[in-house]
């Protein structure tokens, strides 16, 4: 079976582990009203079952200081340990027929501490990723002006790994720009359009890189606001003593339950990116299973087409750069 | 004896990383054992979980995601976890060592001393009083021989307490082999991955049974049914020969006449015709 990673990136603490897990929580209710179908193996769905019970667990409290996500990523025996998570994807009532390696790691591999191997692996998985989920803490982004973006989503740093990664590029790479935490900002159109604007120059460094002669042909970005509780909202900052800021956020009901908003759309990205590979017809080298990959089956090809055609552009949503290979 | 303390700091760069507590120094270094014995395809090490391994002529143990106390969480207010890995050269004192830590963790009384230990700063966010770490267990004792069927069932409470008391009544079994995962507490595997490993006792979170599921494995059978084969295969050559030598004496009981001493030799160069002539002798002591 054919095996494509998707790389959750991001400083420790934006909320990787958290995106992953509200991604796992809504691909099936999405994916199911079309013909697809999207099966984690047992070890995946095992951990991001326990993770879910996590992050439902959040809302047992009104009022969370700080904490919307899941616990900080691990890894027990360094970075080759590092589990990938592995969702089959095919027509269902079928055995799948491409697999889905989402890979997250600790966000202290790419800090100053961090071992050379860290170092490396990081770089050695956005080199050999179809996608790459950039997870933004959007308070940090639109609080008080953005006073807390660089801390906390640590931008430049982010243009550093993909300007060591993203050397003599051949084929075409997926960014997909994911705010996270963002509950507050997607109440009105008004604030939704501010929040586009805010990654736009909070990351006008990277976006930039991706412009430059050599990215460019190959670059797909977007933007996805993933709504990864759903019901509750940012209230307020507290800056420690060291000046970190400490967000609060509650829910927005006493009864309101976990229930994430557009965690799917990153999946209906990804399969509209391969689906327009594969209409294509080019030889990508990387990518040259796609072609075979839904050539043989019309009924998956139609299936992949209508979930991938729900991907939204408005409302916080954005198509930032190489809207040609997602024209289906 | 070696042990590696992984836990993290308060602040974003402090993420969670290993160090080896040393007398002088505490500095970065992953286990090497926990590679050797890929222990993530046996545990979510993010949940509560415990490894008790041989290695060679090594014995592993580790405790992961143990709770710290309420103060001690990272920059966006998560609980901070603390894992701990022992590794020593296989002895009898490190024996009963490493099962009366195991017991303590089974007992859920590791966690709060483990804390206890571990004090916020330093290079790496946090800074470990090995002395604390050297001293958990007031005493240890040798344990009687284990059996050697394999257990499994569920990850809960009542299951653990009764592993804990058989750690602490029992030793290791030796018989499973040099490279050997013993004890397995995890959230991950199911029964019949536990059983491909051939882990001596293994309680799994995705196991359902409240009660033990006793295995008889495969490899320790197989080599006692074929050390039973052989003793059966000697004791049925030990009886020819006890019957052969009866036989020998007996007929050498008889004193044999000259004719028939000529007969015997005749006879001796027929073998189709020992019995008839066995029988002619006998006939002919009966009649005398």
């Amino acid at each position: 079976m054919q095996e494509l990673q998707i790389t959750m990136l991001g400083p420790s603490g934006v909320g990787k582990t958290t995106l992953l897990t509200a991604m796992y929580e809504q691909f099936e209710k999405n994916i199911g009203f079309t013909n697809l179908q999207l099966t984690p193996d047992e070890d995946s769905s095992a951990i991001l079952q326990d993770r879910l019970v996590e992050l439902k667990s959040l809302l047992d409290v009104f009022e969370a200081r700080g904490r919307v996500g899941v616990q900080g990523t691990e890894a027990i025996a360094g970075p080759e340990s590092l589990r990938s998570f592995k969702f089959g994807l095919g027509k269902k009532g079928e055995k799948p027929s491409l697999q889905l390696n989402f890979r997250d790691y600790p966000g202290g591999y790419h800090q100053a501490t961090a071992t050379p191997e860290e170092k490396s692996f990081v770089k050695d998985v956005l080199k050999q990723s179809v996608a790459v989920l950039i997870a933004i803490d959007a308070s940090a982004l639109m609080e008080e002006n953005g006073k807390y973006h660089e801390k906390v989503n640590r931008p430049q740093q982010m243009k550093d790994l993909f300007n060591a990664a993203y050397q003599d590029l051949d084929s075409p790479r997926l960014i997909i720009f994911a705010p996270v935490k963002c509950e507050k900002y997607l109440r009105d159109e008004k604030t939704a359009s501010e929040l586009l604007e805010r990654v736009r120059c909070g990351y006008a460094n990277l976006v930039g890189h991706f412009s430059s002669e050599k990215l460019s042909p190959w670059i797909v970005s977007v933007i996805t606001p993933v709504q990864t509780v759903g019901s509750v909202i940012m209230t307020r900052i507290e800056p420690d003593a060291t000046g970190a800021p400490h967000f609060y956020f509650r829910k927005t009901r006493h009864d309101a339950e976990y229930s994430p908003k557009d965690s799917e759309q990153p999946l209906r990205y990804l399969l509209r990116f391969l689906l327009k590979l594969h209409l294509d017809q080019r030889n990508w080298g990387f990518f040259n299973f796609v072609r075979d990959w839904l050539g043989f089956d019309s009924h998956l090809k139609k299936a992949v087409d209508e979930f991938a055609r729900g991907c939204k552009t408005t409302n916080g949503f954005a198509i930032l750069k190489g809207d040609k290979w997602l024209n289906i | 004896m070696t042990i590696y303390v992984q836990s993290r700091g308060k602040s974003q760069d402090h993420d969670y990383r290993w160090l080896e507590i040393g007398k002088e120094s505490q500095s970065p270094s992953i286990p090497p054992l926990l590679k050797d014995l890929k222990v993530e395809e046996l545990i979510e090490s993010q949940k509560p979980s415990l490894i008790l391994a041989r290695s060679g002529k090594y014995l592993l143990l580790l405790v992961t995601a143990m709770d710290s106390r309420e103060e001690r969480t990272d920059f966006i207010g998560r609980r901070v976890r603390n894992s701990v890995a022992w590794v020593a050269i296989e002895t009898p004192e490190i024996e009963q060592l490493f099962r009366a830590i195991a017991v303590l963790a089974l007992q859920g009384e590791l966690a709060a001393k483990i804390d206890q230990a571990i004090n916020i700063g330093g290079n790496y966010g946090f800074e470990v009083d090995l002395k604390q770490l050297q001293t958990l267990v007031d005493r240890s004792a040798a344990g009687v021989k284990p059996a050697s069927s394999l257990k499994y069932g569920k990850n809960d409470v009542h299951l653990r307490a009764q592993l804990a008391s058989e750690l602490s009544q029992y030793s290791l079994p030796s018989d499973l082999g040099t490279d050997q995962i013993l004890v397995v507490v995890t959230t991950l595997k199911s029964q019949e991955a536990l059983e491909r490993l051939r882990v001596w006792r293994g309680l799994s979170s995705r196991i359902e049974s409240e009660t033990w599921i006793e295995v008889v494995d495969s490899i320790i059978s197989g080599a006692e049914s074929g050390l039973q084969k052989k003793t059966l295969f000697l004791g049925i050559l030990a009886a020819i020969a006890v019957i052969a030598m009866g036989w020998i004496v007996w007929s050498s009981a008889l004193s044999p006449t000259p004719q028939n001493s000529q007969s015997d030799r005749k006879a001796s160069s027929h073998p189709s015709s020992v019995t008839s002539t066995t029988l002619q002798k006998s006939s002919t002591v009966s009649i005398k």
